[in-house]
Order: C-alpha cells, then structure tokens, then sequence
C-alpha cells in the first residue's frame, strides 16, 4: 500500500499553524455578516435589544413589502416566430472560435436568440474532444457592457457615414501621396478574410498586412524555414508517438492547439485490462506546467538549462557524441530506443536555433512523416516578432502614413517601446477592436468588429481543414464586420456573408467531391461547421546545414544567461492579454498555482525561505512579499510566491496581466511584463538574465490552494484517506488493481442495516479518469456558465468564498525541488449515503431516486450545517446576493461610452443578464448550492426520449464538465443502463471512490493514476531523474 | 318543583340547540362525508371525459351538473326505469335516452345548440363516482380553491358557493337562540334561587372581563390569528381566479368552445418544448386575413391585430410597422419552479382542460387552478404516467418486474420519482 503523503501546499506539508487553524474550518471567517452588521448599532450597551429593534423592523419590513400587489406581468409574442425557435427550446450552431492562436470547432447553444454557452463540436477533426476554458467564457464578453456601441472618432462617437467618409478621404490622400498603410493584425486563419484583405490591397497598393503575434512562436517558424523552406508550423501527432520529450513546451496547456494536443495525448495514455500500454512522456521545463505535472517524469531545470540539454539531445541523437547531463543522456537513448518514427519532440522555445536542433532530432529519430507531417501545417500562428519593430521604425519614420489594428492590441503587447507615440505620428490610425484596449485608446478611429458570435466568417486552422462561423444572435450594437468595413473602403461590394460564399465557391467547394452543386455544398458544410479537403504534400525535404551553428550558437546564448534566470510564459486562463477583462477567467485558479486575479513572480520554494522572502512562515494570510524584478534595466514589482516543482535560480512570470485600459480598474489585476521581454537576433525571447530585489511592500495574493481541504491530518491525514491513488504502468502490468488493492477490504465492509435506495429508472454516475485529467480548467469554466454560478471577485476569493461548484485539486506528493502532481476535480460526490442529507434541519437537500443529492434553494433556510458536515468540502454558501442587488459590480465591466450612464453594469444588468442559462435558479443571498450533476440537462435528455418514444441512449444525457473535457476525463451516465460507458469505467480495477471507507458510497469515483516509469520498491522513486 | 323542571328544561334546550349548531358547523366544513377514492376516480373521470364542456358549478357549452342526479330523479319514470337510470342511460348516449321519448331527455336535447359526445364504454360505478364528485365539487379541493385571489389583482370568476347563506343564517339563529336561552336559564336560576331563599351569587365583574373569559378568548383569538396568518402566507401570490383585462378582447369560448379550434393550432409549442407560446400574430393572420370581423365586437377587436402585425386591410398587404400585443400574463410561476408543458402534454398527454380548467367556455381566461405546490404534487401522486406505451419506459425493468408480480398496480409520477424536489426546482 502506498504510504505516500500528498500536499496541497507548504502549508499542508509542514503543517504549519495557519493552514491547520484554517483547515478544521468548513467556512474561513467567523459570520463576518452578522459583526458587520451589528457594529455600528452594537455601539451602545444592549445587544439585545438592538437584537429585537432588528427583528421587529424586519419582519415589518417583510409583511409590508409582501402585502404589496402582485406585478402585472406582461407576455410578448413575436410578429412572425421565426421556424426554427421554439420558446424553451435550445438550438445548436456550428462554429468556430479563434482568439489570439486557440482554435476551436464549436457548438453554439442558444436559447430564444441569445447564444449562451459553447459546446465542442464532436464531428470536428482538430478539436472533437472538447474546448478551451477561454472558448467557453468567450460567451460573456458578447454581452460585455465594455463593448463599443458605434464608431467613435477620438472620445467622440460618430456614424458609420461619417467614419466611411472620413477614412475613405485620408485613404486617398495618403494613397495619392504614395504613403504605405499599415494593415496590423493578430494572426489571421479565415481564408475569406485574407481576400478580402488582398482586395483591399489592390484598391490601396501601398497596403502592407503585417502579422505580430503577441505570444511569438516565431522561432519555430523561423526554424522550419531555414530547415524546410516553409516557414509554418508542422502538424504534431501526439496519438501517435510512444516516446514524447517535451522541452519547455507546454503542449496540454497553452502550446499551438492545446486543445487538440490533450486529446491526442490522452488518447494514447488511456489503460484498462485490456490494454495495458501507454506513451511514456518526459518533460524538461524550467516553469512548472500542466504539461510537466502529467509527464511520467519531470525534469525541472532552469531556462539555460532546457538550452543546454536540447543541445545534449542533439548531441546524442543526431551528433553521435556524448551528453554533458547524464540524465538528459538517458532521454535520449530512451528516444533511440523508440525506434523510428515513434517518438517526438516538441519544444517551446522561440529561439530559432532551439527550434532548428529540435527539427534536426525529430529529423534524426524518424519522426516526419509519422508524429509530425507536413500534408495539415498550422495556420494559427503566423506572426513576425520582426514586424513590430517594423512597425515601430516604420511609423516613427513617417514610411508609414495609415495603421489599422485588426483583432490586435499591440500598445499593450509590444515589447518594443514608443508604439503608443509611434501611432500618434500617422496620418490616420484605427482600431477595429469591439471593446475597450489600449491601442483603441491610442488611434484615431475606432471602427469596431462585430463579436465573432454576431458574425459570419469562416477560419482554416490546419492546412485543407475549412470551418465556417456563423452569427448567433443579431448584432447587439451598432458595430460592422472588419471585412465589411474593409471592402467597404476599398470601393467593392460589402456584404461579407456574399463574399465569403463567393470566396468558397470559387476556392473550396472544387476541392472536394462529396456534394454536388454549390448550395448544398454551403448548407451541409455550414450545418457541420467543417469541411476537409485535401493538404499538402506529407513530406518536406530537411535541410540539416544549419544544425551545427545552431548548437553552438545555442550553447553561447546558454552561456551568456546569468545565474537567476526570467521566463515569462502565457497562462492558461488569460492567454496574451486579450481575456484579462473576462471575469470568469480571473477567477479560474491557475492550474500551477491555484493563484486567481494575479500574476506574480514564481520561485522555487527553497530559494524563496532562503532569501528571505517568506514573510508570512505560518501561512496565517494571503500575504506574501513584493519583489522588483529587473531585466536589462526595466523592472516590475509583483509578489513572490513559492511554488515547488520551480528550479532555484528560476523566476516565472506570466504575461497578460496589467492591462490599464480596461473597463473597470478591478479588472486591470497584476503587472505588464511584456516591456521586460529580451530580444534574441530578431525574435523576442522570453528568457533572460534578471535581478530580483525585495521591497517592503507586501500583497494579498488570492491563492486557493488550500481552500476546502480535506485532507487534515488529526482525522488520519492522507496517509489513510484514500483521496488520490497512482500506480505505475509495470505495476499495473502485473496486477490490474495495481494501486488499488485496499479498495477491495473496504468494499467488503460497506455493509449497512438500511434498505438500499431504491433506482427503478437510471442511476447517474460520474466516473473521473485521473489519468487523463490534466487540471486545465475548461470544466470550472463551463460549470460556471452552464450554472449560473456567480463570480465573486479577488477580496471574497481570499475569505475562501469562491462559489465554483466544481473544483480541482491539485495534490503534490514527494520532494519540493520536483514532486510528483495528481490533479482531482473534486465536485459533489452525490453520496447515496450522504452526510449532508441528515442534518438539514428543513430537508432543502435529500436524495432523488436517480441518485441525485438534491439541492432545493428555495428550502434552504441557511444554517449551513450540510457544508459543516460534507467530508468533501464542496456545498458553498452565498454570503451576499452575488448575482443581483450585491453583484461583484466589475464582473462585467462598466461601459466606456459616455452615452450610456456610468453606473455598473453587473449581473443585474439587463445585458449581461442575457448570458444566464434560463433553466437554472439564480441563487439568493443565504442558501447553499452545489453540483446538481447539471440537472437541466438530464431532465431535457429524458424529456427529449419520452417525446420521440425511445430508450434513452448512453451518451445524451451529459454534463457541462464533460462535454467541455478535452482528455475525455469525465465519464458520466446511467449505472442502471448495461452497455453504458460509465459502468464500464464504474466497474474498473482501477477505481474507487474518494474515503469511501467512511461509507458514504459516492456516485462520483476515480480512477488510479498510472505513471509510465520505473520503480522497483513501493513508491520510492529510483527514478533517475528525480535525483536531487 | 315546577320552577325547577322549567330551569332544567331550558337548561337542556340550550344544550341541544348549541350542539345542533355546532353540528351543523362541523357539517359544513367538513361537508357531505365522501368517499374520498371515489371522489378522486370521478374528478378524474370527469376532467378526463366532461370537463371540456361542463362545470359543476357554471353553464359552459354544456349545462351546470351539481343537483344533475335530483333533477333527473325528480322528472320522474318512464318506461320502468326511473330519473336516475335515465341519466345514466343520457350519459353513456344521450341519443339512447332523448330517441325514447323521455321527456325531460326530449327537453334537454333540444336546449342546447350543441350535441353531447357519446361515452358508451362508462360503467355505472364510473357514472356514480363522477355524480359523487359533481355534486361535492369542493369536498377534497386544496384548500386553496376557496381562498381569495391575491390582494390586488381583480377576480371576476365565479367563486365557489360553499356552504349556502342560508345554512349560515340557520347557523347564527341557532347561535342567537342559544345566547337567549342562557339568559332567560340565567333568569330562572336567580328566580329558582330566590324562590328557595338561598344567596344570590352577584357577579360584580361583567364575564367579559373575568380571567377565565379573557384567557379563553384570548386563546381562542391567537388561533384564529395564527391560523389566518399562516394560510394568508401560504396563498401568498397565488393568483387563483386571477382576469385581468388583455389588450384584445380575444374569445376562446368562441375559437376553441364555438369554432372548436384545436387548442394546438395556435399553442403549437406546448407539445414541443417548455413553453406553451402565445401565438405569434401571424398565427392569427392565418384565419383573420379573411375575417375581418367578429359576431359581438364587429371589426374593431380584429383590427387590433392588423395594427399589431402591420396589415392594411384595404390594400391587403403588410404595409404598415408592426408594434407586438402586449398580453398580460395570466399564469405565473415563481423563478424557481420548473415547469415544462412538453412534459406534460407531449409525454404525459394530460388534457390542457385539466390545469386550464374549461378554458373553451372562457369569453375572458382567468386563471382556473390554484397553481400552488401541493395542487402539482397531488396530481403527481394520482396520475400514471404512460408507462407501457411510451418506449422510454421499457428500461424501467424493476417497476415493470413489479407491475407483473403485483407489488404495485400502477406506475404514477410519483413512483419513478416525480413528487422530489430536483424535478421542479434546480
């Protein structure tokens, strides 16, 4: 049996005094509601009449204001309902979402017109599995109150006509005079839009279209040039490979197509009796990740240092010499071992000659034409690092007369300082942006785009592979498509809907076979969303010349970093920037570190008691030290936090935080750290020598790492509580309840004197792969969305009031400098001996004979005994009306037109209220609530059934975190139905239930952890990278 | 003694009177005593079968039936077969009894316009189950059914007559008589006690200000008050019987009672999906491009929806801007109920009568059924669902084991789980 012990925290692993104070605790503070309310009366002697002055008043209060007339309550029918909307009904668009480099096919649900949540478009052939936690919260910056209304000329708003009128004379002026334009944008995959683009270039010759991608990957493109002679991006297939080294490339959280990348590389990692195989994964990285945290074994090295062992890998495998770091030796006889064209190595670096030594090892072991192939590159990064200081030189010159800024907002973003300045100088400058940023701020015109919800377009992520988005919903603000804008200024037809058809018909629709005639062609591909024609050639010819000068080169700018070393990094939630004013993304807790409505300064645990930076050793606040992080003489100041797994001399920052131009000042959280970004030749590096300093200065960081534990050590700690279970792939060869083996002693105990519940119908169960899971977040984000659960804002995360229904534990188990990670969603278990049932005193929460523990608000009286007696910590109560008259007032940001009034327009407002899912209760101040195990959707399926007179089948009726899951952790369904999935994974060697043995007989379970690597004794990793 | 036998005679006068009085409280509020089993089989029977046109209580396309059975009995027999076997002969087909020659069936036959539907496959106990529950509409109906409307919302709707006037007034006679006969046995005491010289016992306190008195009314008082408060916070927002006046005076006595227009031509959503919708005006302009004029309003109702829609009926075209009806809203729930006509009407194939009540004999809708939870639940707990002819149910194997071996005779919502709390609220 194991005897490991798990973490979530320092805190927890040293025990220290304020996590233990905390941890017995169901909730952090001691009814600061009533205090506060209290104190200023209770200034005087006597509570208790203050007690009955309150009393009388409300219940006064409550009998005049429900003695009050009923509201007459009117009913509007449409003039002509549209055919397809039934009132109730939900209707489903294919679509496809694209923002700053994550793609992803889609479904759009909407209800009576108004779009209000995202599914994964399961027939797609890039992301089928599931979508981006940025995808599904995508949804509510439709309905941001932020969003521009009509054109604005400087602070001013102005027509359409009078924009049109305007731009067009300056064009022209700046065309006669032979002045460039500037067509600045974010990398572009609609192939229409290019066109159209390309049209508005013959109208204007001087037009010139320059691709920046705030996040850069232009190394790897660089690379593939210079090796190739195609400067893209290959087409990675984790399905495929047996042996995945990844070098700093966090490839199942933010890398290229993360989404499609966990698919693929969970695909392959899933075991059962049957098959007992997987893909063995080693990650050397020097900024803890996801992508780290799943490999079979991490090896976390500074940033030089993934440098210098890429250059050992090349060494080895391709040089035929010898390696400086026996273990990176070791990888790479691992990787010989696979045999041709079974491995792959992805790399993250944006260094060209990174990416040239990681194409010359792929090159050697085999992989092109297996694991990487050439016949669907990527489109979704395309952009230059060049281009910006372009730009920059080009605007502060006066080359360059006109700028546009397409679905990009580079005066936040640039590295490159005086952009800002820079736009100043143009004769005409305009943003297209539809909410407020930075650059809208610094141009002349905004012209704003519709929401991509409100548009059609189409997109091409891979090579050959078309997608098409259509509009959801009307647009909601007088705003115009960019194209339509574009081609509208260019002198041509503007009706962006005709062109792209057009653009198909004339491009696309000759590609492939299936559909003859046009139009049915259109109908069937915009009614699936994608449509996949032949690619490219499978192969390119490698060039392997500039390998050796890429090594040494490499091996210089290793040298040449200093002892502490920056890397900057996106993160998963707020991606380059562009999501930061999206509240539901702030408050997903880093998967890493479980830090919300911040960035910071990572550090290694070790290094950080040693410098002194650990202010607060009992962890009684949220406190920790600011530090002035200074690279090549610019410097930021951002909190320290230890998070193990980081090397010493390693400081990781993430970029996208400290927008200034945003809605709402609460929204503008952490610092700009793009300005500290180094340069490398021509590309922007993300690594670089940095100094970091201690100030006085200390902040409150939101970290949830240890909310809700149950793990306390008085109760027999996680030594005896079964929270999480792993194993390793030979083990679990062996013996298929590998890890598993007391699940059996507590299932012969779980004997009662009570009848058993009684399931006549279904009996839903969830069953949580913790193999797959990779801790992303999508299904936090979707759960939110799906349920109405309320943002809370950064002041109430700290008091451990997040409402997320869903949750993901993140367990760290061996040493600090480099554990062990199981990730655990952890959501209402719907124990069907749950402890929380009994001690309702009005029986709001009780058990449904489908197995549901049922939540019922309107019972709920507040006493919150059902959270003080959950074992699993996952009822949460609504401290204030969090979604009406108390709202987090910034969740939706305020408006930035002067037309409309400035008051906040929060959840209570009428437009943001419109992305509420209907068949969910909004909960009021004073009740608990919880997973329903989305019972809206099950109820709709079953329904659905009855009306079509059918069984209903495995798979329809589904939950939000499921169908958001890339990995396909989550399998949910009916326990009762024979040939369901679930009850395959229910009945599973590998599975248990969380402390089962308090007998709670949860309907949620789990299943082992298995780890493809080496361990002779029990748990004692011999693992030769886990060397100190 | 004589005065003593007087004394005691009144004494015992009073008695009876004030349990007779008594008594015949508790019978009105209980009232008849019914068979609770065959009053529920008759109500559903009813509603499945006659509600469409009849009311206990109202004239709709049919006539009021409470005292159909002591009509029928009094018209007399006929051909060896008396009233009521007649009645039963009217209503397995009425044709049976009125072709006879009955008079009194003669009579009915020709007052009405329209024809009763024929039930032949009725058994006579169906018949007395649903006569039993005709004549005691009220005996097991929530308690809202007699509650007020909502303060503020204005009722029209006919109300219940429970308990007659007249058997108050009996009520409070008897209660008067009691209070006089106390007087004058208070009389006789005082002069029985004279008459034997005893002492008379003067109350100086009137018994309206004696401990024993207060208490007891005081008592009395905060039952009467709480009882109240309680079940005014229980009807709190219900809106039984609420009528409020809409935009268009619309008829659906004349639409689905008189032209019997299937309530789903214009409600075509209720089978589908959540909500049964108010029909788009273009639903109306089917019929009403042609029609441009109703039998009691004359064109001036009809051209509310041309103005609605956008119609110009000179032109014949769409020419004008349409501006939506703004109906008020008759059936309310509250936020966190769930409620899914599909459900009900699709899957359960529960008439609409028997929530909307007979909503074809409206000439202005008002809302029929209380609406309340434990109106819901009831009919959760009575009505079976289709359990052997909708395939959705075929997986249900326990129930269906159970349903063969007799353990259970029915499947109702309640048993596959409709009466918990997540089918309605989430």
């Amino acid at each position: 049996m194991s005897d490991k012990t798990y973490w979530k925290g320092i805190e927890e692993k040293e025990q220290l005094e304020g996590f233990r104070s905390v941890a017995q605790k169901e909730f952090v503070d001691e009814l600061p509601v009533l205090s506060s309310i209290t104190e200023p009366i209770s200034t005087g002697k006597s509570n208790r009449r203050d007690f009955l002055k309150m009393l009388g008043f409300s219940v006064t209060a409550a009998a005049v204001a429900a003695s009050c007339e009923m509201p007459v309550r009117k009913s509007i029918p449409y003039i002509w309902r549209p055919e397809e909307i039934v009132p109730g009904i939900a209707n489903y668009y294919a679509s496809a979402f694209y923002q700053g480099g994550d793609f992803g096919a889609v479904l759009v649900k909407t209800r009576e017109g108004r779009p209000i949540k995202i599914e994964a478009n399961k027939q797609s052939s890039v992301t089928k599995t599931g979508t981006s936690a940025r995808a599904q919260a995508s949804v509510l910056s439709l309905y941001d109150g932020a969003r521009f209304r009509n054109p604005k000329r400087a602070k001013e708003n102005i027509t359409w006509e009078q924009a049109d009128n305007e731009i067009g004379i300056k064009l022209k002026t700046i065309a006669a005079s032979g002045g460039k334009i500037a067509l600045f944008s974010n990398t572009i995959i609609s192939p229409s839009t290019l066109s159209v683009i390309s049209d508005f270039k013959s109208a204007y010759p001087t037009t010139e279209h320059i691709v920046y991608d705030a996040v850069s990957y232009s190394g790897i493109l660089d690379a593939n040039e210079k090796t190739f002679g195609k400067r893209g991006i290959p087409s990675y297939n984790f399905a495929k490979a047996k042996v995945i080294v990844g070098v700093g490339a966090d490839f199942l959280g933010t890398w290229i197509s993360p989404t499609e990348f966990a698919g693929d590389y969970a695909s392959n990692r899933k075991v059962n009796s049957e098959k007992r195989e997987m893909s063995r994964h080693i990650q050397i990285e020097a900024v803890p990740t996801i992508t780290g945290f799943k490999a079979d074994t991490r090896i976390a090295v500074k940033p030089s240092e993934e440098l210098n062992a890429l250059i050992d890998l090349y060494s080895v495998i391709v040089a035929g010499g010898s390696a400086k770091n026996a273990k990176v030796g070791k990888v790479a006889e691992e990787l010989k071992a696979a045999g041709a064209g079974n491995s792959l190595v992805a790399v993250g670096s944006n260094d060209t000659n990174a990416q040239v030594l990681a194409n010359a090892i792929n090159q050697a072991l085999g992989n092109y034409g297996t694991t990487l192939t050439w016949d669907r590159p990527y489109n979704l990064k395309q952009g230059s690092d060049k281009a910006l200081t372009t730009l920059v030189e080009g605007l502060n010159a006066g080359t360059y007369k006109a700028v546009f800024f397409l679905d990009t907002n580079p005066v936040y973003s640039s590295p490159v300082a005086g952009l800002a300045e820079a736009i100043k100088k143009a004769e005409l400058s305009v943003s297209f942006a539809n909410r407020v940023d930075e650059t809208a701020v610094a141009a002349q015109y905004v012209c704003p785009d519709n929401h991509w919800l409100e548009s059609w377009n189409d997109a091409e992520p891979k090579a050959g592979i078309f997608n098409t988005t259509q509009p959801t919903i009307s647009k909601l603000f007088d705003t115009r498509p960019v194209q339509e804008t574009l081609l509208k200024w260019a002198g041509k037809p503007a009706d962006y809907y005709e062109y792209i058809q057009k653009y198909w018909e004339a491009n696309i629709y000759g590609k492939q076979s299936k559909y003859v005639g046009f139009w049915a062609f259109w109908d069937n591909i915009v009614h699936d969303g994608e449509v996949v024609v032949a690619g490219n050639a499978a192969t390119l010819s490698f060039n392997g010349a500039a390998a050796s000068t890429a090594a040494s080169e490499l091996a210089a700018t290793a040298a040449g970093l200093g002892a502490l070393q920056v890397k900057f990094y996106e993160s998963i939630a707020v991606g380059d920037g562009f999501w930061s004013d999206n509240p539901y993304l702030q408050e997903l807790p880093d998967p890493v570190s479980k830090i919300t409505w911040d960035n910071y300064i990572m550090v290694s645990p070790v290094w950080y008691a040693k410098n002194g930076y650990n202010i607060d050793p009992d962890f009684k606040e949220k406190r920790y030290a600011v530090g002035k992080l200074t690279v090549n003489g610019k410097s930021v100041e951002l909190p320290v936090v230890g998070v193990p797994g980081t090397p010493e001399g390693t400081l990781a920052v993430a970029v996208g935080y400290g927008r200034e131009v945003v809605a709402h000042s609460e929204l503008s959280v952490g610092k700009n750290v793009y300005g500290l970004l180094g340069k490398s030749g021509d590309n922007f590096t993300n690594v670089a020598t940095a100094t970091l300093t201690k100030t006085d200065k200390t902040a409150l960081v939101a970290i949830t790492q240890t909310h809700f534990n149950i793990t306390l050590q008085d109760l027999g700690g996680i030594k005896t509580r079964k929270l999480v279970k792993e194993t390793t792939l030979n083990e679990y060869k062996k013996n298929d309840t590998a890890g598993n083996e007391d699940r059996a002693a507590i299932m012969e105990e779980m004997v009662t004197l009570y009848y058993e519940h009684k399931r006549p119908g279904h009996r839903w169960t969830m069953a949580i792969d913790l193999n797959s899971c990779d801790g992303c977040g999508a299904c936090v984000v979707a759960c939110n969305i799906e349920n109405n659960v309320p943002i809370v804002g950064k002041d109430q995360v700290i008091r451990a009031r997040e409402m997320h229904w869903l949750r993901i534990d993140r367990y760290y188990t061996g040493t600090v400098e480099n554990p062990d990670v199981v990730f655990q969603p952890m959501l209402c278990q719907h124990c069907d001996n749950a402890p929380c049932e009994n001690v309702c005193p009005v029986a709001a929460t009780n058990h449904s004979n489908e197995g549901l523990n049922q939540m019922a608000y309107n019972r709920c009286i507040g006493t919150r005994y059902c959270a003080n007696n959950c074992p699993y910590k996952v009822r949460r109560f609504n401290w204030y009306d969090y979604q009406q008259a108390d709202a987090f007032d910034k969740q939706y940001g305020t408006s930035n037109d002067q037309n409309v009034a400035s008051e906040t327009l929060g959840l209570h407002e009428p437009l943001t209220r419109m992305v509420l899912n209907p068949d969910v209760t909004v909960r009021s101040r004073g009740v608990m609530e919880k997973c329903s195990f989305c019972v809206q959707r099950l109820q709709s399926a079953k329904l659905e059934a009855k009306k079509e007179n059918r069984v209903l089948g495995d798979g329809e009726a589904t939950t939000a975190c499921q169908t958001a899951c890339a990995t396909g952790a989550i399998i949910f369904g009916d326990r009762n139905d024979k040939n369901s999935e679930v009850l395959k994974a229910f009945e599973d060697k590998r599975t248990f239930g969380v402390i089962e043995e308090i007998h709670t007989m949860p309907n949620v379970v789990y299943l082992t952890q298995v780890r493809n690597r080496e361990e002779t004794k029990q748990y004692e990793i011999i693992d030769y990278y886990h060397e100190s | 003694m004589k005065l003593d036998y007087i004394l005691n005679t009144s004494k015992k006068i009073t008695l009876a009177t004030w349990l007779t009085a008594m008594l015949s409280m508790s019978v009105f509020f209980a009232h008849a005593e019914v068979d609770k089993g065959k009053w529920t089989e008759g109500k559903n029977l009813f509603k499945g079968n006659c509600a469409a046109c009849h009311n206990p209580k109202a004239d709709g396309t049919g006539p009021a039936l409470m005292g159909v059975t002591a009509r029928w009995e009094g018209a007399g027999e006929y051909k060896g077969k008396t009233g009521k076997q007649w009645l039963y002969v009217w209503i397995k087909n009425w044709k049976d009894a009125s072709g006879s020659g009955y008079k009194y069936a003669v009579d009915m036959a020709a007052s009405r316009p329209s024809e009763m539907n024929v039930f032949a496959s009725l058994s006579d106990e169906a018949i007395d189950n649903m006569l039993l529950y005709v004549e005691n509409p009220d005996a097991f109906a929530p308690a809202a059914a007699a509650a007020t409307p909502a303060a503020g919302v204005g009722s029209d709707a006919p109300k219940s007559e429970s308990p007659s006037s007249a058997m108050y007034f009996f009520v409070f006679f008897l209660l008067i008589l009691v209070a006089i006969l106390i007087g004058v046995t208070n009389k006789l005491d005082k002069i029985v006690a004279e008459s034997k010289g005893e002492a008379i016992v003067e109350h100086k306190t009137p018994f309206y200000k004696r401990t024993k008195w207060v208490v007891a009314f005081v008592l009395i008082g905060l039952v009467f008050l709480g009882y109240k408060s309680v079940d005014w916070g229980v009807h709190l927002g219900r809106q039984q019987g609420y009528q409020p006046t809409q935009p268009i005076k619309y008829s659906h006595a004349l639409h689905a009672g008189k032209h019997k227009i299937e309530c789903q031509y214009c409600h075509s959503t209720a089978n589908k999906g959540k909500h049964s919708n108010i029909p788009s005006v273009n639903t109306c302009m089917n019929c009403h491009k042609n029609i441009s004029k109703g039998p009691k309003y004359g064109t001036e109702e009809i051209a509310k929806i041309y103005a609605a829609v956008g119609w110009d009926p000179a032109t014949q075209t769409y020419a004008n801007e349409p501006k939506p009806v703004e109906w008020v809203r008759i059936h309310n729930l509250p936020d966190h109920v769930y409620f899914n006509h599909a459900q009900h009407v699709n899957a359960g194939k529960v008439q609409c009568q028997t929530c909307h009540g007979p909503i074809e004999t409206m000439e202005e809708v008002y809302q029929y059924s209380p609406l309340s939870m434990g109106w819901c639940i009831n009919c959760h707990r009575q009505t079976e669902v289709q359990f052997a002819s909708n395939n959705y149910y075929s997986s249900f194997q326990t129930l269906h084991d159970e349903l063969k071996e007799k353990k259970i005779s029915k499947v109702t919502v309640e048993t596959i789980g409709g009466t918990e709390c997540q089918r309605c609220h989430y």
